[in-house]
């Protein structure tokens, strides 16, 4: 296991609210993956490790019947990683992830950064693989999904370093990640989502497409959500930095519906694609938002 | 006032089209700043903040946020526009006269510029007098008249003869009119504008002019509006009143009145002088007053802690040694209104008079004869001095053989009746001048009296008051039956006793066993009345007989009827009275007001001797005489001071004094008064007061409380352009929210494609820091 107290983004107070609920632990972890370990596994995703000799009990559809022709000997096929699974964490670090208002407990790029490492620790927990994908308008950084400690410590490391950066294009990045990923994978994205809807929404199919499963956490501020300005301001866009001088109040209402619309074509496209999509607003704490999450996954997978 | 202040107190013709004061007026335009100020205050907290995009600011917020910019600006001008109004409005802006700018009509104007030259409109503030601004307001009047009109000049100074008219009708000479004008002054008059603005209006309707108007240039002071009221007038020329008043809370301290403590002096004898001191504003500690007498300083007091709205009567002894007419004046010293300043008067001193008595009881025993108390109060004086009173006493059959000559008066005491041709002599007496004191008594015959001394066949109804009708009282009884119960105090014989430290006539102290009831008929009037507590009945009563008057007294002027001899009041109010009786006719009434005219002879007289009048300025006007009325009048005494008698060949016949009417000091002002009705505008509820109250409800065409408006006025009326601009800042305050929406909808009404600023994106690694910060 992986010493927790070491990474910024592993809360040991998190991690132990989370593992030790006992129970509750154990089912949020297996309820992340549930789905994936029932699932039947059939060839894909399972590599070829060894040859072990046949004992009774074991499944008889795992015999090396090739083997047995040659030799005439009972092998069955040892697999790699055969109950272990592939979950890549694509956390976006483009600019707007930057933002952080005065309601909020920090910037919602750091709140992704929370879920991507608790998520990960979670994955070793369970012996499964975590990778790691930051992007803005283009990849930045990808770590492949693998285990162990070292694995553990590098994308805490990663995690750790990781900056807003640029203006997001995140249709573009997804299409470019579902076209590299080539095994099926457990696919979950950390953004707020800030692009074009019908982009976005085809982008996100296209991993489903590609049978990975998605899982999309939009991250908003609160600010984002209420928008509580009312003094006369000059925003500036952080991704653009295109300025504007206005008084808040007169625009909250018009701002909150197109927010609103947006949010709920996000919503609809995902329902429609089978993506599980859900919102977090980061003046939240972040392991009461992901116990709930994986509490109420755990219920419905059941 | 410092040259700041006078700067901003100064009124702008804009152009020869709007004229208004310039100090508001600069207010309100820095008033205006006070939204920008604000605007700018609160612009200067726009906030700078980083958000995270702003995909969702749509087209239609930008558009709304450019109409809420537009909105703003709008409100902000309405706003400014509001203050800057407000300013303007308080400034009093006038449109041009449409007489005088470019608005005027075709045609002449006839202009009467009536002229307040009483003595109020002497008030001196800041280095001028009323007069003086009142003056100059006219003369722009006058200077704003072109070639062709007319202009005349009418003071309102109440005359004998009635309001000056400077000019016969108004004049196309405008330069004698200014002339006029420079040449005029205030007057020691009161002012009658209900006499004088009919003067006014009928030289305006004579003006050859297509306008006719009356500018009124007045104080406003309440005593200007006498209480008969103004003939009502429609369709006359257009009137216009413009108050110069005071500007600052007026203070005025003046002498108001002179008054005797004796009808009149004697040679040697105190004489005392009261003047009455009033004071208006401020209350002052300490004032000097001072007596002159023929010119020469005789007393000064300091009268100290006037306080306003009370009088002041500081009193004055003075002796005179000689006798005959003497004159002096009562003066303070203050600034503000000189006019009142000095309060003149002029007395004839007795050097000594002689009485006949005649002596209806006499007796050897002192006491007992009916002469005996009333002699020798009459001739009564300190140690070593000769009394100015030298009584000859005769008996009632010795009368009829007396001369008169050189007796003033005669005194009947306790008479019982005299013979026909005594009684015949006596009317003659009186109805040539001379005086008779009628003294009754317990030897008086009724019948006698009522037979003789009255009846209509007798000469003015006789010499009597009314018949006498019964004996009240015995007093062989000893009773005490009646009281004096009132004192006629204005009579000028008897006014002295109003003040008990003179002495004290009225009350339970004296009193009567008897007197006769006589019943006075008119136009002999009641002067004292007894009370015997179920009825009252006359004392001493007056009649005018021809030039003369008879007193009587009901009871008798020994102490067989009365405890009246022994009182202390008998003394004087015996000299009192003797001294009344004993002045001749023409002097009797030796006050008088400035504009009045004196009558110097007494009414019914036969033609007088000319006589002629030094004035105080040392001219001499003759005197006239009036057929219808028979006296000798003088009309011209417009100033104050003494004045003069004389007969043609130069001897003294006496003098008057002249002062100016005590109102004038009293700085009351109309507009004060008419500003206590209901009501909000001060200004309108004067105007309005003023042509209801005082102008007949003439068609006003305006009421200018700032001299300085008045030639603005012009005929056809300047609008009060301030309510109109009051109205349009309720209108726009109002409005504004709406007219700022309206605009600037129809300005941004059409959607618009909003800029995209877009920039390349910045550098991967930039801060996450939060982002809101404030300018």
């Amino acid at each position: 296991m992986p010493s927790e107290a070491t990474y910024k983004y592993l809360d040991p107070v998190a991690l132990s609210r989370l593992k030790n609920l006992s129970l509750a632990a154990k089912l949020v972890a297996e309820g992340f993956f549930a789905g994936l370990h029932k699932s039947p596994h059939k060839g894909f995703s399972i590599e070829f490790a060894e040859h072990r000799e046949y004992t009774p009990g074991m499944d008889p559809r795992h015999v090396d019947w090739r083997v047995l022709g040659r030799s005439d000997k009972l092998y069955v096929k040892q697999y790699e990683e055969e109950t272990s699974l592939r979950c890549y964490l694509l956390v976006d670090k483009s600019a707007s992830m930057g933002y952080k208002s005065e309601g909020a407990a920090m910037s919602k790029l750091e709140y992704a950064s929370y879920l991507a490492a608790t998520l990960a620790y979670l994955t070793a927990f369970q012996h499964d693989a975590a990778g790691l994908i930051t992007f803005d308008n283009r990849i930045r950084d990808q770590i492949p999904a693998r285990q162990g400690p070292g694995h553990m410590r590098l994308l805490m490391e990663k995690l750790e370093h990781t900056q807003a950066g640029a203006e997001t294009s995140l249709s573009k990045v997804f299409h470019e990640l579902a076209e590299s990923l080539k095994r099926r994978a457990m696919v979950v994205i950390l953004s707020d989502l800030f692009d074009d809807t019908d982009e976005l929404i085809s982008a996100l199919k296209h991993f489903r497409h590609k049978k990975h499963e998605v899982i999309v956490f939009q991250i908003l501020d609160p600010a984002e959500l209420d928008f509580p300005f009312d003094d006369v301001t000059r925003i500036e866009d952080m991704e653009t930095s295109r300025e504007i001088t206005s008084d808040p109040r007169a625009f909250r209402k018009a701002y909150l519906d197109e927010l609103n619309k947006f949010l709920d074509a996000v919503r609809l496209g995902c329902r429609a694609s089978n993506i599980d999509y859900t919102t977090a607003r980061t003046d939240q704490r972040f392991d009461q938002f992901l116990g709930g999450y994986l509490a109420r996954r755990q219920a419905l997978l059941r | 006032m410092s040259p700041l202040m006078n700067l901003l107190a100064t009124r702008l013709n804009f152009l020869g089209l709007l004229s208004f004061q310039l100090g508001p007026a600069l207010a309100g335009l820095a008033a205006a700043m006070i939204p920008v100020v604000i605007h700018l205050s609160r612009s200067r907290r726009t906030k700078k903040m980083r958000f995270s995009t702003t995909r969702f600011f749509t087209e239609q917020f930008l558009r709304s946020y450019r109409m809420s910019r537009i909105r703003e600006v709008l409100l902000l001008l309405c706003r400014m526009a509001l203050f800057a109004l407000l300013g303007f409005a308080v400034a009093q802006p006038l449109l041009s006269s449409p007489a005088t700018g470019a608005f005027r009509p075709q045609g002449s104007r006839g202009v009467v510029l009536l002229l307040d030259d009483s003595a109020s409109m002497g008030y001196i503030e800041d280095g001028k007098t009323l007069f003086d601004r009142a003056r100059d307001a006219a003369k722009k009047v006058v200077e704003s008249l072109r070639p062709g009109d007319s202009a005349s000049v009418v003071l309102a100074g109440r005359r004998a003869d009635g309001p000056r008219e400077v000019f016969a009708r108004p004049t196309t000479r405008l330069d004698d009119v200014l002339q006029a004008l420079d040449a005029a002054k205030p007057s020691d008059l009161s002012a009658d504008l209900t006499e004088a603005i009919p003067v006014a209006e009928a030289q305006a309707r004579a003006a050859a002019a297509d306008g006719k108007e009356v500018y009124v240039f007045s104080d406003l002071q309440e005593s200007n509006w006498p209480d008969r009221p103004l003939e009502a007038e429609s369709g006359g020329p257009a009137l216009f009143v413009v108050q110069v008043r005071p500007q600052k809370p007026v203070s005025n301290l003046g002498v108001t009145a002179v008054q005797f403590t004796s009808a009149r002096p004697m040679a040697g004898a105190p004489f005392t002088i009261r003047p009455l001191l009033t004071i208006a504003g401020e209350s002052r500690d300490a004032v000097d007053v001072r007596l002159f007498v023929d010119g020469e300083k005789i007393g000064e007091q300091k009268v100290e802690k006037l306080q306003t709205g009370r009088w002041a009567a500081p009193r004055f002894h003075h002796t005179f040694t000689t006798g005959g007419w003497h004159s002096g004046y009562v003066e303070v010293e203050d600034e503000t209104l000189p006019a009142d300043n000095r309060r003149y008067f002029a007395v004839e001193v007795l050097q000594s008079v002689k009485v006949l008595a005649v002596d209806g009881g006499q007796s050897k025993v002192g006491r007992e004869d009916a002469l005996f108390f009333l002699q020798r109060a009459l001739t009564a004086s300190p140690e070593r001095q000769k009394s100015p009173v030298e009584v000859d006493v005769v008996p009632p059959d010795a009368f009829v053989d007396k001369d008169l000559n050189g007796y003033p008066l005669i005194v009947l005491a306790d008479v019982e009746s005299l013979s026909p041709k005594a009684v015949d002599k006596l009317e003659d007496y009186v109805a040539n001048g001379g005086s008779a004191f009628i003294f009754l008594g317990g030897r008086v015959d009724p019948a006698f009296y009522n037979e003789n001394l009255i009846g209509p066949g007798r000469r003015d109804g006789g010499l009597l008051p009314g018949p006498l009708v019964k004996r009240i009282g015995d007093p062989a009884e000893g009773k005490d039956i009646a009281f004096i119960s009132d004192v006629d105090y204005e009579h000028p014989a008897l006014g002295a006793f109003r003040d008990p430290g003179f002495a004290s006539l009225a009350g339970p102290s004296v009193t009567f066993k008897a007197l006769w009831q006589v019943d006075v008929k008119p136009p002999a009037s009641v002067l004292m009345k007894a009370s015997t507590g179920m009825i009252s009945v006359p004392l001493l009563c007056e009649k005018a007989v021809g030039k003369g008057r008879v007193m009587l007294y009901t009871s008798s002027c020994d102490r067989s009827w009365t405890n009246f001899p022994i009182r202390p009041a008998y003394l004087p109010w015996a000299r009192q009275l003797a001294a009344y009786l004993t002045q001749e006719p023409l002097n009797r009434d030796t006050f008088h007001l400035t504009g009045d005219v004196v009558q110097l002879t007494q009414a019914g007289a036969e033609a007088s001797t000319p006589l002629r009048v030094k004035k105080p300025d040392g001219q001499y006007t003759a005197a006239e005489w009036n057929e219808a009325a028979k006296v000798m009048e003088f009309a011209d005494a417009d100033r104050a001071g003494v004045y003069t008698v004389e007969t043609a060949d130069h001897r003294p016949a006496g003098m008057f004094a002249v002062n100016t009417e005590n109102y004038e000091s009293k700085l009351v002002y109309l507009d004060d008064q008419l500003a206590n009705n209901p009501g909000a505008d001060r200004r309108a509820k004067v105007e309005t007061g003023l042509k209801k109250s005082r102008l007949a409800n003439r068609p006003l065409s305006a009421f200018v409380d700032d001299p300085e408006q008045a030639s603005h006025t012009g005929g056809w009326g300047d609008a009060n352009v301030w309510v109109w601009i009051l109205l349009a800042v309720l209108a726009v305050a109002v409005a504004e929210p709406t007219l700022a929406n309206r605009i600037s909808a129809l300005l941004f009404s059409r959607p618009r494609i909003a800029p995209d600023t877009r920039v390349p994106p910045r550098a991967p690694e930039a801060s996450s820091t939060p982002e809101m910060s404030t300018r």
